[in-house]
């Protein structure tokens, strides 16, 4: 279906795939971690976690995250009575603020400057 | 004048397989309407072209349609406005009769669930049911519905799940709920508060976006979600 | 009836819960917040756990039923992902209790 994006809609395409994305990780999150108490599984996860791809993907996930969180507060916002006028403005507020704290909760992950 | 481009999608599912676009060249003046462009392309180019229009001033919803991409009334989209190449679709989601004609059956259908009537049981007074104007600007806005479809065919929602209400439906149901003269509040609310009624609405505002007559639907279904969350956590008290 | 208004209503609670949750979290595993020791963490972690769940397979339920409209097959993939949250809050609770 071919229709013209809008603030609104846009941020219910990206609330769907981060929603289903971040449901899917926490199967895989809760499988891995529950061998962490096996000192042999929990030093092959330490190393795994040490690996430059993987700090992508971790960035990856607080961007999701972060997506989903600061979409979720604009709609619960919007639920409880923020006129629609400012759904499109609460959307480029939550895009903004969630976008900078995205770059700085990545710096650390991603290892700042060496 | 300036000569614009229609591009539009023609269908006749009788003769034919699937769709296919067609484009016309059509001078134009800018005060002039995008019906105004359709009835040209009609008169001069191809007589075959089907659309609806009635009023041609907004108010009978007949010639909504999908126009770059967007819903609206032909009859209310200024030429002026509109950038050199224009596309022409019929509404989507529901079924296509000829070229911008669609079947509005299961739109009508979704009217009727919610109970499109007054409904009050008590010996009307000599004249008519009076209304304070606080408690007709409850429902000032609703009352302007004109269905023309445009807000349901807009939701991703529907588009997805043809058993959900869809914004006019639960606009309509907004407007007898909140009209002081009706009596039927909880027989109402019961109709709508179905997995497929109010919850399925997720706030993507398409509806608003579309809706020719400036309703703020998305707000109306708000205020009837949280008048059932407010239900829900009073009930068991009294 | 009843069931619709609260999922709807829960899924915004279990919302806001994530957000400290995970907050708490992120800070935790990766920004070197202290470690969450004690039993008020642990009923902390519970609930978070609890929360992220039925948040997300209330969410992944809800767009199933959207897209999906044969009663039979909506009733397979129901059961698969109440099945799949159970085991994951199995998983979870096993990891927590040590």
């Amino acid at each position: 279906m071919r229709y013209r994006l809008q603030p609104g809609s846009f941020a219910w395409i990206i609330h769907r795939i981060s929603g289903i994305a971040l449901t899917i990780y926490i199967i895989f999150h809760l499988y891995f971690f529950s061998g962490l108490k096996d000192p042999v599984i929990s030093e092959s996860l330490r190393k795994l976690v040490e690996n430059q791809f993987i700090k992508f993907g971790e960035a990856g996930l607080l961007l999701t995250v972060i997506a989903h969180s600061f979409n979720g507060i604009r709609l619960i916002l919007l639920d409880m009575g923020v006129p629609t006028r400012l759904q499109k403005t609460l959307f480029f507020i939550a895009a903004l603020t969630g976008g900078m704290i995205f770059l700085i909760g990545a710096w650390p992950i991603l290892g700042g400057i060496h | 004048m300036t000569t614009y481009t229609f591009k539009i999608k023609r269908f006749n599912p009788s003769e034919e397989r699937s769709p296919r676009w067609q484009e016309f060249s059509v001078k134009m003046e800018p005060m002039e309407r995008l019906l105004d462009g359709l009835i040209k392309i009609k008169d001069n180019f191809d007589g075959t072209l089907t659309f609806r229009r009635s009023c041609a001033h907004g108010i009978c919803g007949s010639c909504a349609m999908k126009i770059n991409g967007k819903n609206g009334l032909a009859c209310q989209t200024l030429i002026k406005d509109m950038p050199e190449k224009i596309t022409v679709e019929p509404l989507a989601a529901y079924p296509v009769i000829k070229d911008l004609v669609v079947d509005m059956t299961q739109f009508f259908a979704k009217n009727e669930e919610v109970l499109p009537h007054l409904i009050n049981n008590e010996i009307p007074p000599e004249r008519e049911r009076l209304q304070s104007s606080h408690e007709q600007e409850k429902i000032l806005q609703s009352i302007t519905c004109i269905m023309c479809g445009s807000c349901t065919s807009s939701c991703p929602t529907y588009w997805a799940d043809k058993e959900y209400l869809g914004p006019a439906a639960l606009l309509k149901a907004y407007r007898f709920i909140f009209d002081s003269r009706d009596r039927a509040f909880d027989e109402r609310l019961g109709r709508i508060i179905h997995a497929q009624g109010l919850w399925r609405c997720h706030s993507i505002y398409n509806c608003v976006e579309a809706c020719p007559k400036e309703i703020d639907i998305t707000q109306h279904i708000t205020e009837m979600k949280r008048l059932e969350v407010k239900r829900f956590f009073s009930r068991g008290k009294k | 009836m009843r069931k619709e208004v609260f999922e709807w209503f829960f899924l915004r609670i279990t919302g806001v819960i994530l957000l400290a949750g995970l907050s708490l979290h992120f800070y935790t595993m990766h920004y070197g917040g202290p470690a969450q020791t004690g039993p008020n963490w642990k009923t902390f972690n519970f609930i978070f756990l609890l929360s992220a769940i039925y948040h997300g397979f209330n969410g992944l339920l809800g767009i199933m039923l959207e897209y999906v409209h044969s009663r039979k097959l909506q009733k397979i993939f129901e059961g698969v992902l109440v099945i799949t949250a159970l085991i994951l809050v199995g998983f979870g609770f096993y990891i927590l209790a040590a």
